[in-house]
Order: C-alpha cells, then sequence, then structure tokens
C-alpha cells in the first residue's frame, strides 16, 4: 500500500487534486453509471423480453381464443381465412424495435403468418453462423410443450439490404400445440437496446460532460489554491537561492493567506539577520585576515627561531603524537635528522620505553595546558641523558587538542653540578648538624632560617616550630635581648662571648654563651646574621655552686677564725668571772644584812650575770662546749623545738604546718645543739612576722634531697613574715648582725646555727623574698644504713 | 681543824678570789701558779685537797696531776680540776690522771664549796 501510496506524496497539488476531484466525482459517477446502466440494461432486457414473451403469450392467447370458439378440426375454409385473418390483422400491427414483428410457423416449418414470407417453408433456414434455427426452435417449442415460452437467440444478416456485419436477434417463441404453431416474436437486440443506447450516448455524454466540468473546476479550484502556493514557492526558492528581498502577495484571511504573513515575517527577520550576519562575517573576515597575517608572521618569526637554535631542541607534534616539527636542536640532540622523522615517525621515539613517567606528564599538560618535567630521553642511537622538557598544548578553535610542542635541554651537566652542589651541601650540613654547639642564622627581620640538631635538643622545639619565628622567641629577655646583640652586631660586625638566658620549649632556663656574626654576600651586603650557641647552664650552675662552696668555705673559715678568737676571749674572760664571782660572794657573807654596800654589790652580782650569759654565748658559738654527736632522726629535734615554742607560736596566731617525711634517714648529729638550731630559727620566723598583717603560717618541711652527693636531709623552715631584703641576705649569718632592736637577742643565732650546722658537715641555706616571706633550709648528710650501724657499733 | 687546800692556777685573780672565799670558810689555803711550785710545795707539806687549773705554762694541769699521783703524799689526796676546758675528752683525761672531780669555770661559788666538801668527806670516808 505504502509504494502505491509513496509516489503520489511527490505528486503536485493540482495532480492531487484533479486526481483526487476526478476520482470523487467520477468514480461513484461510472458506479452509478455502470450500476445504472446495467441494471437498466437488464431492466430493459427484461423488459423487452417480457414484452416479447407477453407479446407471445398474447397471441396465444388469441390463438387460443379462436380455437376455444371453434376448434381447427371444424373450421370451414372461411372460418381458416377469418381466423387467419383477425391473426393477421393483430399480427401485422405488431412492431418489435424497429424492424422486429411477429410471425407464426407450423411444425412443418411453414410460415403461416408473417410480414412478408407468408407460406414459404423456411425449415432449413440457417443464422449467419449456419445454425438452423428454425428447426432448433420448433424442435425446442415441441419439446417444451404446449403454452411454454422459449427464447432462442440467432445472428442474422441482411446482404441484400447491404449489411455487411450480423446483427443479433432475439426470439421468443410459445408452442400453440393444436394447430401445431410456432408463435413468435422476435427483434434485433440492437433495435431493443436501441434506446438504452441512445440513454447511454446520453450517459456517456452527461458522464463526459460531468468529466469536463470536474476537471475544470477542479483545475480552477487547484488553481486557486496552488497558486499562491506556488507563488510562496517561488518566493520561498527565491530566498533560498538568496534573493531576501522577496515578498509574499497575501490576498485573503484563509491558511494559506496567514502563511504568506507569516512568511513575510520570517523573511524579514531572515533579512535583519542575514544583514547583521553579514556585517558579523565581514567583521570576523576581517579580524581572521589581520590574525591570519599575524599568524604568518609570527609563524615566520617562530620558524626563524626554530631554526637558528641549535642549543634548544624544538618538536611539535600533531595531537596523536605524530612528529611535525623537529629543529636542528632537536636533530643535534636526539641524532634523527628532519627528514626520517617529520610525519613519519612518533614522538615515543624520544622517550625511553618502559617508564610511566611521560604519561604522567602528558596527562597533566593536557590538563592544565603546559608543564615542565625532568626526565631520561631517548637518542637514536640509544644511549640515553638526562633532560628536562617543557611542554605545552596547542589548542584548536575549539578547545580541543591540536598538537603539542616541546623545547628539550640536555641537563646532564647541571645533573652532574646539581650533584656537587648537593655533596657539598650534605658535607656542610652534616658538620653544621654534628656539631654540638647550637647553630643558628637568621634574616636581616630576625626571623630563624636555619637551626642544627643541637640547637633543636637543645631547645627542646622540633626545627619546623622555629623556623621562620623570631629569633627573640626563645630570648629570656625577649626583643630587648635580639636588640642589643644587633646593636653589637652592627657596630663591630661580631659578638664574642655574648652570655644570655634563652627558655626552652618545656619552660626550661638555659644560660647560653654566643657567639654571633653578620651573614654577608659577595658584595658586602648584609643577608641576616649567624650565631653559635653554647650551652654552659650546667657549667654555670656548677660555677654558682663552686661560689657557694666558697663562700661557705670562707664564711666557715671565717666562723672558725672568729670561734678561735672567741673561744679564746672566752677562755680568757673565764677566770676573771670566776673571781670576780667569787670575791662577790665573799664579800656579801661578810656583810652586814643592814649594811648599804650589799645593795650596791648586788649591782655587781648582776653584772657578774650578764658576763657570765655573755661568756656562755660566746662558748656557745665557738663551741667550747661539748658536742655529743650521734644518729638521729631530724625530727627529734625539731619536735623537741616545738615543744618548746608551741604554745608561745599559737599566742602569736601562728599556724604551724609539718610536712614531715616518712622514712627520712638518719643524720649524725648532736639533738641539743640541732634544737638550738631549730628553737633559733623559730624564734626567727616567729619575730619576722610579728607586724605582719596577713595569714602567719610557719612551714617546717623535711624531705630528702637526692640531687646532691651524698643525699642530704634538708628540714625547711618557712615563715610567711617580713622576709629579707636582697641586699642584706648575704649577711644574716656574719656574727653580731641583726635586724632586731637593741638589747634584743644577741645577733649570734643566725651565726651560731650556722657554726653548728657547718660542724655537722652540713649546711645552712637561706632564701627570702620581701613581703612574703623566708626560707632557711636545714642540710645534714644522710646517713647510709651502713654507715649507720658503724655510728652504732663504733660508739663510745 | 683546818683543812689545807693547794690552787693551782696561773691566773692570780682566780687565785685570791679562791683564796679569800676558802679563807672565809675556815679552810687554809696554799697558792702558786706554776706546776713545779706545787710540786715543792707537796713535797714540804701534805695537803686535804687540791684543785687544779689545767690551761698553765709549762706544766699542765693534768701533767701535773699525773706527777702528783706518783709522789707518796699525793695519791691519796682528792684533787679537784677546774678549768676553763670543758670538753668530753678533758674530762675523760682528767679522771684518768687521777682527778676525783672535774668541774669547768665559771661555777658558782657556793656549788664549789658543796662539791668541796662533798670529795672532802668522801675521802675521810
Amino acid at each position: 500500500m505504502k509504494k502505491i501510496l509513496l509516489p503520489v506524496q511527490d505528486w503536485k497539488i493540482r495532480k492531487k487534486l484533479i486526481f483526487s476531484s476526478l476520482l470523487l466525482v467520477l468514480v461513484p459517477l461510472i458506479t452509478v453509471i455502470i450500476i445504472g446502466g446495467m441494471r437498466f440494461h437488464q431492466a430493459l432486457k427484461k423488459t423487452s423480453e417480457e414484452n416479447l414473451e407477453n407479446l407471445v403469450a398474447g397471441l396465444y392467447a388469441l390463438c387460443k381464443a379462436q380455437e376455444k370458439r371453434m376448434p381447427a378440426e371444424r373450421w370451414s375454409v372461411s372460418d381458416r381465412d377469418r381466423v387467419y385473418r383477425i391473426l393477421k390483422e393483430t399480427i401485422s400491427r405488431i412492431k418489435v424495435g424497429e424492424s422486429g414483428y411477429a410471425y407464426t410457423i407450423d411444425g412443418r416449418g411453414v410460415l403461416r403468418i408473417h410480414p412478408a414470407k407468408e407460406g414459404e417453408n423456411i425449415l432449413d433456414a440457417r443464422d449467419s453462423d449456419g445454425f438452423p434455427y428454425i428447426r432448433a426452435m420448433i424442435a425446442e417449442a415441441r419439446r417444451q410443450g404446449d403454452g411454454r415460452i422459449g427464447t432462442i437467440r440467432y445472428p442474422w444478416m441482411n446482404p441484400e439490404l447491404g449489411e455487411i456485419r450480423p446483427r443479433q436477434k432475439i426470439s421468443k417463441f410459445i408452442y400453440f400445440q393444436p394447430w401445431d404453431w410456432i408463435i413468435s416474436a422476435g427483434a434485433y437486440e440492437e433495435e431493443i437496446f436501441r434506446s438504452l443506447k441512445e440513454t447511454e450516448k446520453d450517459l456517456l455524454l452527461l458522464l463526459l460532460f460531468s468529466l469536463a466540468l470536474a476537471v475544470t473546476l477542479t483545475l480552477l479550484l487547484s488553481n486557486l489554491l496552488t497558486r499562491p502556493i506556488r507563488h510562496l514557492t517561488k518566493v520561498t526558492s527565491a530566498m533560498a537561492a538568496g534573493d531576501l528581498t522577496q515578498r509574499v502577495r497575501v490576498h485573503g484571511r484563509d491558511e494559506i493567506g496567514l502563511l504568506g504573513e507569516s512568511f513575510n515575517r520570517m523573511a524579514s527577520k531572515i533579512q535583519e539577520y542575514t544583514t547583521d550576519l553579514e556585517k558579523l562575517v565581514e567583521a570576523r573576515t576581517r579580524d581572521l585576515e589581520e590574525s591570519r597575517e599575524k599568524y604568518r608572521a609570527l609563524s615566520q618569526f617562530l620558524t626563524g627561531i626554530l631554526e637558528s637554535t641549535s642549543q634548544y631542541a624544538i618538536m611539535a607534534t600533531d595531537v596523536r603524537g605524530t612528529i611535525t616539527e623537529f629543529n636542528k636542536g632537536a636533530e643535534r640532540l636526539f641524532g634523527w635528522t628532519k627528514e626520517e622523522v617529520v610525519g613519519k615517525r612518533n614522538m615515543e621515539i624520544t622517550f625511553v620505553p618502559g617508564t610511566d613517567v611521560e604519561k604522567a606528564f602528558f596527562q597533566r599538560v593536557q590538563t592544565e595546558g603546559l608543564g615542565d618535567q625532568e626526565m631520561e630521553r631517548l637518542r637514536k642511537d640509544g644511549s640515553r641523558f638526562p633532560a628536562h622538557s617543557s611542554l605545552t598544548v596547542i589548542a584548536g578553535p575549539g578547545g580541543g587538542i591540536e598538537g603539542f610542542v616541546e623545547i628539550v635541554r640536555n641537563i646532564a651537566d647541571r645533573k652532574a653540578l646539581e650533584k656537587e652542589l648537593r655533596e657539598t651541601k650534605d658535607f656542610l650540613e652534616n658538620i653544621m648538624e654534628s656539631s654540638v654547639d647550637g647553630i643558628v642564622t637568621t634574616d636581616l627581620k630576625g626571623k630563624i632560617t636555619y637551626l642544627n640538631r643541637a640547637m633543636e635538643e637543645m631547645l627542646k622545639y622540633p626545627k619546623a616550630e622555629l623556623l621562620g619565628e623570631h629569633i627573640s622567641k626563645i630570648y629570656v629577655r625577649g626583643i630587648q635581648e635580639a636588640r642589643d646583640i644587633m646593636d653589637l652586631l652592627w657596630a663591630e660586625g661580631r659578638v664574642e662571648h655574648h652570655e644570655m638566658e634563652v627558655k626552652s620549649k618545656d619552660g626550661e632556663i638555659l644560660t647560653i654563651l654566643t657567639s654571633a656574626s653578620l651573614l654577608e654576600d659577595d658584595e658586602g651586603k648584609v643577608l641576616g646574621t649567624s650565631g653559635i650557641f653554647k650551652n654552659i647552664t650546667e657549667q654555670k650552675r656548677l660555677e654558682a655552686k663552686l661560689k657557694e662552696t666558697q663562700f661557705y668555705l670562707v664564711e666557715a673559715s671565717k666562723m672558725r677564725a672568729l670561734g678561735e678568737l672567741v673561744a679564746g676571749v672566752a677562755h680568757e674572760l673565764n677566770n676573771p668571772l670566776m673571781a670576780s664571782q667569787t670575791m662577790y660572794q665573799v664579800i656579801m657573807d661578810n656583810l652586814h644584812e643592814d649594811c648599804p654596800n650589799r645593795e650596791r654589790l648586788a649591782i655587781i652580782g648582776r653584772c657578774n650575770e650578764r658576763i657570765e650569759k655573755i661568756v656562755n654565748h660566746l662558748r656557745e658559738f665557738s663551741r667550747q662546749t661539748e658536742s655529743d654527736f650521734q644518729p638521729i632522726d631530724i625530727h627529734q629535734p625539731i619536735e623537741n623545738a616545738l615543744m618548746l615554742t608551741g604554745q608561745q607560736l599559737l599566742n602569736h596566731n601562728i599556724t604551724i604546718h609539718k610536712q614531715f617525711s616518712e622514712g627520712l634517714p638518719r643524720v649524725r648529729g648532736d639533738s641539743g645543739q640541732l634544737e638550738q638550731v631549730f628553737l633559733n630559727l623559730i624564734s626567727n620566723a616567729r619575730d619576722a612576722m610579728d607586724n605582719v598583717e596577713g595569714a602567719k603560717e610557719l612551714t617546717i618541711r623535711t624531705y630528702l634531697d637526692e640531687e646532691e652527693d651524698p643525699p642530704m636531709v634538708v628540714a625547711s623552715v618557712r615563715d610567711t613574715g617580713e622576709g629579707i631584703p636582697a641586699e642584706i641576705l648575704d649577711k644574716v649569718f656574719e656574727p653580731f648582725f641583726s635586724t632586731k632592736p637593741v638589747g634584743k637577742g644577741t645577733g649570734l643565732g643566725l651565726s651560731l646555727c650556722f657554726g653548728i650546722v657547718e660542724a655537722h658537715g652540713g649546711r645552712l641555706k637561706i632564701q627570702s623574698k620581701v613581703g612574703v616571706g623566708t626560707e632557711v633550709q636545714v642540710r645534714l648528710p644522710a646517713l647510709s644504713p651502713r654507715s649507720k650501724e658503724s655510728a652504732d657499733g663504733g660508739g663510745a | 681543824m683546818g683543812k689545807r687546800i693547794l690552787i693551782v692556777d696561773d691566773d692570780e685573780l682566780v687565785l685570791i678570789a679562791l683564796q679569800e672565799l676558802l679563807k672565809s670558810r675556815q679552810f687554809e689555803v696554799v697558792t702558786v701558779s706554776r706546776g713545779v711550785e706545787a710540786l715543792k710545795k707537796l713535797d714540804e707539806e701534805g695537803f686535804d685537797l687540791m684543785i687544779l687549773d689545767i690551761v698553765m705554762p709549762e706544766m699542765d694541769g693534768f701533767e701535773l696531776c699525773a706527777k702528783i699521783r706518783e709522789k707518796p703524799n699525793g695519791r691519796k689526796t682528792p684533787i679537784i680540776f677546774l678549768s676553763a676546758k670543758n670538753r668530753e675528752e678533758d674530762q675523760r683525761r682528767g679522771l684518768e690522771v687521777g682527778a676525783d672531780l672535774f668541774l669547768s669555770k665559771p661555777i658558782s661559788p657556793q656549788k664549789l664549796l658543796d662539791l668541796i666538801a662533798e670529795v672532802m668527806g668522801q675521802d675521810r670516808g
């Protein structure tokens, strides 16, 4: 079905219209005509036949009527003539069609009643086909029987009338048996159908007329339709061909009219756009021309460079990697000639096979547009060399990759140089790193640019935390220290043996001896500073300790000297004292009770007492009193002293805190003397806190200090009193030094304590802060269990 | 019944004072300032008590005491050391060389008298 329809689609509208209208008009028409014609034909035929049948039936009836009136057997001749006459009248009047007639013929073939050949025997008459139709008719009639109608058709020609062709005749016959008559009526079929033919002719005319009308109308209509469409087509074709000024002539408001209008609008728009586009294209073309020119110039320029450079290998490839450019430098570097590679070989020939470096490199460059990479490259002869490659993407107009440009340099020399440099650097770094002292460099602003491992370890900062930081970060004195050093550096160019304090990450303070200098470049421009940091904390500590020891030694020897002196003095005083006391007694005994001299003498007695006291003090000071050294628990003398002073302290609103360590080793000492020491310290503490506003707290703490060698048992007496100013702190151990008002205390206390503790092999340490309080430490060598035993065992 | 006491001390003041004290208690007092002299006196006469200082030039109290104990009339005489020295070892030494008592200066007069009485009473007993 489709195969049929498709070509139809291509017909012009006119053709389609004509075709369809024709179909519409003709098909029903023809159908009607044909069917009508057929029917008519049939009807006519039937009617004709019926007519003929009725005719012959009528004639039969007539005959029958005559027979009935008088049977033929009883006819006289006149009767016969009469009947025949009647019959003939009737029969001769019969006209069938134009030339058709009725007749009768008997069974012998004799024509009984016939318009022309009455009495003739035509039994052997044949039609134009030679068929003995009369015989057939008679036979058939007889066979059929009386009153039965039969039909015969046969072709007949009358050549004598000038007919040249036979015409079909139709006869209806009926058998009248009483007379053995066959009554027949026939005519040329065509004469019967003549009216039909006439009608047919009319119909045909009608058909033709309709056809013509239909075609004409259709043509007109189609024209009506197709003209505007053709016009539209013409205009659009013209427009398609390039003539944008064409417009459709619009008639009417039908669809075609509207289409025409739309088309016109569209045409205008297109014309507009086209004009703009043309302008744009013009401009672009101009630009393109310009850039082409530039490109041409550039291209020439580049080619010039390309070829003149023999130091650098410059290669270009297309997007697949096929080499499109290969300059002299590339020839020199890779060993291929230009002819060997351009258009023929891929870039791969310059790469060492089996590595992923270039793959990644190319991918990176494709993404970013350009990139550098160092890698090994391959020469034609198979040798390799270290190379530096700069690769760029050449982008096409649409953003796609058109190709690549690569510049390659042999960096073997550079690599060797780098290696040497690296080795030197490593060597130097090694030196720096293995240095025992810290090495630091800073930039001009003072930010740390380098520090070695020793520095790291000294300050406990990881390198990363100090790099970039200002050097003052590690100075205890902060920025001022940095400034001082810088001043020195600027003034003299170097700093030697500058002592300062730095703080480590965990807050430890270290004493550093630093040597520093300015870093300069070749031209003498200052780049920064460099310093060596020597950790002298331990040294300092030892120095301090030494100083302290010296101090103690000096003090001790002073004390000893003094002790000796005082011992001597006391010793000397003993005798006169005793003499004085004795005499006093003697005189007192001899004085009368009422004697006024008793009172006077009493004064001398009191003087003696005071002198004795002082002498005792002096003796104590010089240790003229006996020492009884035993292994003792330090807590004992402390507790004894507290026992004696407890009440007093309470009265003074002093809170006592005892922080005694358990399991402290024993010390070798005189309990009584140590008790005196603690009494002295407690009473000093009490005095110090007398005038204090806030909390009055006396804290006695005992512990083992294992940092010293030998370990020391420490008894610390701390108060929250006035404190001792730093300036006089050194002097407190001096004999006769007292801050107490005259008469209160002899000022021998602390110096005595010092002497006692020192005689015990220990040390008295004092720390004080004005407004905060004072701490005095009695430090005595701890007895190891072994020595304890020996002390016990040795005895006596 | 005057008990005879010998006092040996290089300090004149001490000698006088003690003498005065003891004399007021009806003792007979002989004073010398040197060990040598004391020995000489002992050769001449006996004593009921001897009070010796220790620190003296030429011969110290310990030596003197030892020497006294060698003498026949010095063997049993009560000897008291009266000295400024008061160390343990001095005391020990004092008793080693034969003294009966070791006292340190200064000592209250009354106490001295009591102790003297005690020592002399002992000897008697």
